[in-house]
């Protein structure tokens, strides 16, 4: 935090308003965040303030939705708005990761699970192929207990092995920022604690984004934190700053627990 | 008191009695379903399986046969082929006449030969060839000028025309030899005028006709109708105004006619024709057969030694085998021998195959039941046996035929499994790409999409004897076909490219195809075929021909396609909806394109509810009867499908396709509705039924099967 924003943040969210339903209600409301790269940046708030929303905006795998539409300012990765026709989804989300909440791997072995993405890009070299699925496996800290049985079904892990296979699996494609969409809230405290820290070795590499419910998750392994409610960016600023000196009185009691 | 001890005790009266009326109907209606089913399964297990058990293998593996029943006088040291010995032990089982029974190898006296090349030889030969050899014989043309010879078996006068009589004498010494004397015969021709119209005649009137120089064309088969009823009425097309003289009993004919149309009262012109009489003594002679077959239909009271009918002039052909040299059974080789004796044969070889039969006696008159095949061979092998007395070895009483009383189904079974698999791949293409398209693509319902909705909701309603009009419709006599010789008949058609192939004889004349000099104008090459009263024509183009696929497996196929669709394309859509939303996300934020997700992340795991759905529909078209009944099963087919196809691989694909197949549900139709009960007729009933069902269970028993497997295999 201290060494923050020297350079260009790689995701601006400019004044960003969002809707589910063709522009009748806004379910994003001028929202502007900026998160610099190979930080972990924490979107936090209650059920429903659309935190997921945005992070969903930023691959724009919103597009799967057909009502849905972007009603006001843009978002620009590295620099790029990308809700313009030049941006190819495709090719956005080969950069843009993601982690979703409930985890879910193919019904596959746990190899094709990983070579997944390669494999849409064209036929590999099995060698290639090998490497890349260890080289996934082992930044996922996953390599260790399945180099045994890559071979086996994904679906005979562990919940935390299987989030971590998905982070593995995402990873494989080489992306530059990992959206993680509360990825803990259906695992145990221990697979969560394999998983967060996971995320502090991969911040290393990558650019992380990451909503999450628990705030104490968010204080030990967030850069930057913003707080929404009801749609709307209330606070975003350094993690240690916000929990400790929250300037905003909503902020305030959202983390000191008197609502939500 | 009961009352007071018990505030809860049931209140005895009428509304309990209802309750319990209420209650007793409910179950008497549950129940019955147990009852209905008892009763079906009971009564086809119970009278089909005694029909599988006694027919064993061969109820699936022989074609539906009629059934021959013999009642034969007592006799001695009778022949059967051994494969039909054991068919009459399976037929006859508590048959306790036939007594001594013994093996033998009987030897059949062949000859071996070989027919020099640029022979000629009439269509009945060929056909007797490629039965005794395994060959392919291709017509190349035929010669009018082919000499035949034939040998007149009495002395014959006859009334010649001074043309004919010249033709004869220049081209056989024969004729110019004898005797001629010139008269004069007198007759009576009329003059009738016949205009472009379409009208109606009877059969006898048309048989007349024939010999006239009229141009018509006749719909309906002539020779079928004279030999039922000669009074029926058929319908002439005569396509452009003409005059023509008709003889007078043509004449007569026509104008006793009880049809429609007529044209008047023919103008007489008296003719009085010099004719040359002379006598044709018994011999041999040779002619070309043009002057043969115009000598024969002038006088067809001339007897000749021919075996074989010589209507058709004699054929160039090409005979293809892999056996070094052909073989005839000795008395049909000496008949082709006496019939051509021009025909240059070489190699000629004496040849005796012997196989394993079994002799035995009928103890006394009795009745067996035997398939036609079996029967005539059993026949065949005993005619003209004598025993010591100079009596027929073999005295047949009595003889019934009974149709599709005996053999077995396989002709049914193979149709409906084909017809089941080439609907299943057109129904699951069109089905699953629908319900992709439908549950991936289209998911914002506009007018177009309600209207695809609606419609198919419509199709699931239908009844299906409707779709079986609409293949008629549709299939059977519009749907497009590319071909050089598209039927007169067609809607419209388009000329494509030049043809690169043209037709083989034997097509031109099993098809009945007009050959056109290559002409500008389709219309032309029409009126040309019409002309010739011939159904298709071919003018070295190749047409898109809307004459449609005709009663053939490819249009049931797609009829029953039709049918299904909906079944499909619901199920389909179902289970693409079953597969979690997460998987399409996650494959899409690996940089998955929507078709990519589509096919690697939705469609896998969609397959065994497809699957199952496909097997539940298989199940259905199987048992479909009146969507085929019109497009593609008939009852009766000599052959399985797969044989007598020829040509090159795409050739042969297309007519397995355009062929016309037996189907189970249509036999059973068939052997249970259209023909007279009889106690013969009723196992075959039974044990159709039962193998249907038996195939029907199958079917379902695999979707289950499928179903758990993938289940078991496939979770999330």
């Amino acid at each position: 935090m201290e060494t923050s924003s020297e350079e260009r943040p790689i995701i601006e969210i400019d004044d960003f308003s969002f809707s589910y339903n063709r522009g009748e209600t806004d379910t994003l409301k001028n929202i502007s965040v900026s998160c610099p790269e190979k930080k972990v940046t924490a979107f936090i708030g209650p059920s429903g303030c659309g935190k997921s929303t945005l992070l969903r905006s930023l691959n724009r795998i919103n597009d799967l939705v057909d009502t849905a539409c972007i009603t006001n300012g843009q978002i620009r990765i590295m620099g790029q708005d990308i809700n313009t026709p030049e941006v190819d989804p495709i090719e956005l989300r080969k950069n843009v990761g993601m982690v979703f909440q409930k985890y879910n791997p193919f019904p596959k072995s746990i190899y094709d699970n990983v070579a997944y993405g390669l494999n849409l890009q064209g036929k590999q070299k099995q060698s290639d192929l090998d490497d890349a699925v260890e080289k996934s496996l082992r930044g996922a800290a996953l390599w260790d207990e399945v180099k045994d049985r890559l071979k086996d079904s994904a679906l005979g892990l562990s919940g935390g092995q299987q989030q971590r296979l998905c982070i593995a699996r995402t990873i494989a494609v080489n992306p530059k920022i990992i959206l993680m969409d509360e990825p803990c809230s259906a695992l145990d405290p221990i697979a969560t604690a394999h998983v967060e820290q996971l995320i502090n070795t991969l911040k290393q590499e990558y650019t992380i984004v990451i909503v999450t419910h628990s705030m104490q998750q968010a204080t030990r392994i967030s850069d930057n934190t913003a707080f929404f409610y009801l749609g709307e960016l209330i606070e975003f600023s350094p993690t240690k700053e916000l929990f400790s000196n929250p300037k905003n009185k909503r902020t305030e009691d959202y983390v000191s627990g008197r609502f939500g | 008191m009961q009352d007071q001890t018990n505030p809860f005790a049931t209140k005895k009266g009428f509304l309990q009695t209802k309750e319990k009326a209420q209650k007793f109907l409910l179950i008497f209606g549950t129940y019955s379903i147990i009852f209905f089913t008892l009763f079906v399964f009971w009564e086809i297990l119970s009278k089909g399986a005694p029909v599988l058990y006694q027919y064993g293998t061969d109820f699936i593996t022989r074609k539906p046969e009629s059934l021959e029943v013999l009642a034969f006088d007592a006799g001695d040291k009778l022949e059967i082929p051994k494969k039909s010995y054991k068919t009459l032990k399976t037929y006859n089982p508590d048959n306790n006449s036939l007594t001594g029974e013994e093996s033998f190898d009987k030897s059949f006296e062949y000859t071996t030969f070989n027919i020099e090349k640029g022979s000629v030889l009439s269509d009945a030969y060929l056909s007797e060839i490629s039965k005794y050899n395994k060959v392919k014989i291709t017509h190349l043309y035929r010669d009018e000028q082919a000499p035949v010879v034939f040998e007149v078996l009495n002395n014959t006068p006859l009334l010649l025309t001074p043309a004919l009589y010249k033709k004869l004498a220049n081209s056989s010494e024969a004729f110019k030899n004898l005797s001629a004397t010139p008269s004069k015969v007198s007759t009576n021709l009329y003059e009738v005028t016949f205009k472009e119209k379409s009208f109606y005649l009877q059969a006898k009137t048309m048989a007349l006709l024939a010999d006239s120089s009229l141009i018509y064309k006749l719909y309906g088969n002539l020779t079928d109708t004279l030999d039922d009823k000669p009074n029926e009425l058929m319908e002439v097309y005569i396509p452009e105004n003409q005059t023509v003289l008709l003889t007078e009993a043509q004449h007569q004919g026509y104008l006793s006619d009880t049809g429609t149309g007529k044209f008047g009262e023919g103008k007489l012109q008296e003719t009085s024709v010099k004719k040359i009489a002379l006598t044709l003594p018994k011999g041999s002679y040779e002619l070309p057969h043009q002057l043969f077959s115009t000598l024969l239909k002038n006088h067809p009271a001339l007897a000749t030694s021919h075996q074989h009918s010589l209507a058709k002039a004699p054929l160039y052909f090409a005979i293809k085998s892999n056996q070094k040299e052909l073989r005839l059974p000795n008395s049909v080789f000496q008949q082709l021998k006496k019939d051509n004796p021009l025909l240059k044969l070489t190699d000629i070889n004496p040849l005796t195959i012997s196989a394993p039969f079994i002799r035995f006696n009928f103890g006394q008159a009795c009745q067996i039941k035997l398939p036609t095949t079996d029967m005539s061979a059993f026949k065949e092998a005993n005619e003209g046996a004598v025993n010591e007395y100079g009596q027929p070895r073999l005295n047949i009483l009595n003889e019934y035929v009974y149709p599709y009383s005996s053999g077995g189904v396989s002709g049914p079974v193979i149709g409906t499994m084909l017809l089941v698999a080439a609907c299943m791949i057109i129904a699951l293409f069109v089905g699953v790409a629908a319900a992709v398209y439908l549950g991936e693509y289209a998911k914002n319902s506009g007018p177009l999409i309600s209207t695809i909705r609606l419609s198919m909701m419509n199709l699931a309603g239908v009844p299906s004897i409707v779709f079986g009009l609409f293949g008629l419709g549709l299939f059977v006599s519009v749907a497009p076909v590319i071909t050089s010789a598209p039927s007169i008949d067609d809607k419209f058609k388009f000329k494509i490219f030049p043809a690169l192939v043209e037709p083989g004889l034997a097509e031109i004349e099993d098809n009945r195809i007009a050959m056109i000099e290559d002409d500008k104008n389709p219309r032309h090459s029409l009126r040309a075929a019409q002309q010739k009263g011939l159904e298709s024509f071919y003018d070295g183009w190749v047409y898109l021909s809307f004459q449609g696929w005709g009663n053939s497996l490819i249009a049931g196929a797609f009829t029953l396609a039709i049918m299904v669709l909906p079944i499909i394309i619901t199920s389909s859509e179902e289970s693409l909806k079953a597969v979690p939303k997460g998987f399409r996300e996650a494959s899409l934020a690996l940089g998955a394109t929507k078709w990519q997700s589509i096919r690697t992340a939705v469609l896998p795991y969609a397959t065994p509810g497809i699957l199952t759905a496909s097997v539940l529909g298989i199940t259905r078209v199987a048992g479909e009867t009146a969507p085929i009944m019109f497009t593609a099963a008939v009852a009766a087919k000599s052959d399985l499908p797969f044989s007598d196809l020829s040509g090159s691989p795409l050739n042969q694909f297309f007519d397995f396709m355009s062929q016309s197949v037996q189907a189970l549900p249509y036999h059973i139709y068939t052997i249970s509705g259209k023909l007279p009960p009889s106690e013969h007729i009723k196992p075959m009933q039974y044990g159709s039924v039962l193998v249907f069902m038996i195939i029907v269970m199958i079917f379902a028993s695999v979707s289950i099967w499928l179903r758990m497997k993938m289940r078991g295999k496939i979770k999330w």
